[in-house]
């Protein structure tokens, strides 16, 4: 299975990405998009690669062609993941084994991996911090790598174009009026990822050791946000699904951040704020809550918890679902607060999208409900496993469009 | 060469699994078998209770290619697949009505996915889809630059 389950139907645009997506997903089905699985860039053909870093996880997507049909067919399948930021150096184990990677000489684990054995948090900030720290770039290989064994690719030699989605606010104005990454995280990406070769080793309990050599060929910055007005006013083969004159908000309640991004289209330009902290304010909440001193040792550690709602005390998996409902009334609030300030102040179509929707809605869709504003004229909530993806779906559409243009 | 199990050993007890008419199988499995016995009271054995079962997959499998153009062999009717199919979903409809599934079943049925997309935007068998030629440089008003 390699679609996320519970998501639910949204009255999202017809034919654009996200409907088409979200439907297929909300039907539980593979989504399935009239796209080739790989793109032309330089001469080159290539596997398309998204990645968004966000704070709490990693979210990744990806295009493989559909298993019934021949490499370069008119349809491929759409792959997504989701990877807790944990890193851990990974340890010798008598008994099953853990899913493990080797990268230049270290061994390590990421994900619920990592966090399954006390593993810290990776650095977060900007771009040019983050690829920085050698765990956070063996960290994104070795996502990359499970990213591609989902879409159903054998262990082997890979190359790719990569888009990675950069926080909003290191996207500035250049000189030719259109908005564009800084010139540092430009140069970081090049440093770093440009013409990056991964060998990673995959050792998992199956005792088969795979081989994954992944060759960064081409890299697209983009900004995180767009990546959700792409899936929103887009079909995936690019024609316009959703017409506005002016442009869009879109609300981004992620892990680590509350954006606020206004993306004008009619003159080009892009106004990022950010009104206060994402759901992190409410997982910080449960990791102080004194009912989980040492329990909750980290902000991933509180993230994940929020998400899964359960944490593991004396080898027990404990529910703690009212303990979940408890913090996101009273510290959920604020950020509602932030989020409602900003759709009544909005002339423009709001899209309101992130992770952090999930964990808001029951309050949300109960307060928007009392607004002026209507569902679907005016705004558009995106619910469900799709809202902690959306940016880099987008992101992902956007890579195969800009290589179309080549 | 497997060796296969006399009358007398089926159902038999090996570890955690079960051997039943060749077939290894978990003890939930097992669970589930029993539970559907009920459903094949013509069943003689153990060995006809699972080849009954096994005929049904293949008849979902058959109607699973046939919808996706795929090609079966000779002498199967199309139209009687399609029947038992309709049987199988009536009689799960309570099931999907419960579980909200029916819900999202009308709605797909409403609006197929891919139908806006594909249908419209598939010129001709074999060609490349075309990407909108706006696409690309709409990235470029939304914060994406060039490839480095």
């Amino acid at each position: 299975m390699s679609y996320p389950t519970n998501q639910t139907m949204i009255e999202a645009p017809e034919g654009s990405i996200l409907d088409v997506v979200a439907r297929q997903w909300a039907t539980q089905q593979s989504a399935v998009v009239p796209v080739r699985s790989t793109v032309r860039v330089g001469g080159s053909t290539l596997i398309p690669v998204a990645i968004d870093n966000g704070n709490d996880a990693l979210k990744g997507a990806t295009l493989a062609p559909l298993a019934s049909e021949e490499e370069g067919s008119l349809t491929s399948s759409l792959t997504t993941l989701r990877v807790p930021t944990a890193f851990a150096q990974a340890q010798a184990i008598q008994g099953a084994r853990e899913v493990s990677y080797s990268c230049d000489g270290t061994s390590f684990w990421i994900g619920d991996v990592a966090l399954r054995h006390r593993g810290g948090a990776l650095r977060i900030g900007p771009t040019r911090q983050r690829l920085d720290d050698d765990r956070q770039r063996w960290f994104i290989g070795a996502s990359i790598v499970e990213l591609l064994r989902a879409a159903g690719y054998p262990p082997g030699e890979y190359q790719i174009a990569l888009c990675l989605a950069v926080p909003n606010m290191e996207v500035i104005v250049d000189q030719s009026g259109m908005p564009s990454v800084k010139e540092r995280t430009r140069e970081s990406m090049k440093r770093h990822l440009k013409g990056k070769v991964w060998e990673i080793t995959r050792d998992d309990d199956s005792r088969v050791t795979e081989q994954w050599i992944i060759k960064v060929a081409h890299v697209l910055p983009f900004a995180q946000t767009s990546g959700t007005v792409v899936a929103v006013t887009r079909t995936p083969t690019g024609k316009p699904a959703l017409h506005l004159d002016d442009g869009m908000v879109v609300i981004d309640v992620g892990g680590g951040d509350l954006h606020v991004c206004e993306v004008g289209f009619n003159p080009s330009r892009m106004i990022n704020r950010r009104p206060g902290d994402g759901t992190i304010r409410i997982a910080r909440a449960l990791r102080n809550d004194v009912k989980f001193n040492g329990i909750i040792k980290n902000d991933v550690e509180a993230q994940q918890a929020l998400v899964r709602r359960w944490v593991t005390k004396s080898s027990r998996r404990v529910t703690i679902d009212e303990d979940v409902q408890r913090v996101v009334a009273a510290s959920g609030q604020s950020m509602l607060a932030d989020v409602l300030a900003d759709l009544r102040d909005s002339n423009l179509f709001v899209t309101i999208t992130g992770g952090g929707v999930q964990l808001l809605n029951g309050l949300l869709t109960e307060v928007l409900a009392q607004e002026e504003k209507q569902a679907g004229r005016d705004y558009l909530i995106v619910d469900g496993p799709v809202s902690s993806l959306l940016n880099v779906v987008g992101a992902l559409f956007a890579l195969v469009f800009k290589a179309s243009g080549k | 060469m497997a060796k296969h199990p006399s009358p007398q050993d089926e159902g038999k007890s090996s570890g955690a699994r079960h051997l039943v008419a060749s077939l290894r199988l978990s003890r939930s499995e097992m669970a589930q078998k029993e539970a559907v016995r009920v459903l094949y009271p013509e069943s003689s054995s153990e060995t006809d209770l699972a080849l009954r079962i096994w005929r049904r997959g293949l008849q979902l499998d058959l109607a699973r290619l046939l919808s996706v153009g795929g090609v079966i062999p000779g002498g199967v009717d199309e139209q009687q697949v399609a029947m038992l199919v309709l049987h199988d979903v009536l009689t799960c409809l309570p099931l999907l009505q419960r579980t909200g599934r029916l819900h999202a079943l009308i709605a797909l049925l409403a609006h197929p996915p891919l139908a806006a997309a594909t249908a419209e935007e598939h010129e001709a068998p074999g060609e490349a889809p075309e990407i909108d030629p706006s696409a690309a440089g709409s990235i470029d008003e939304i914060g994406g630059g060039d490839f480095l």
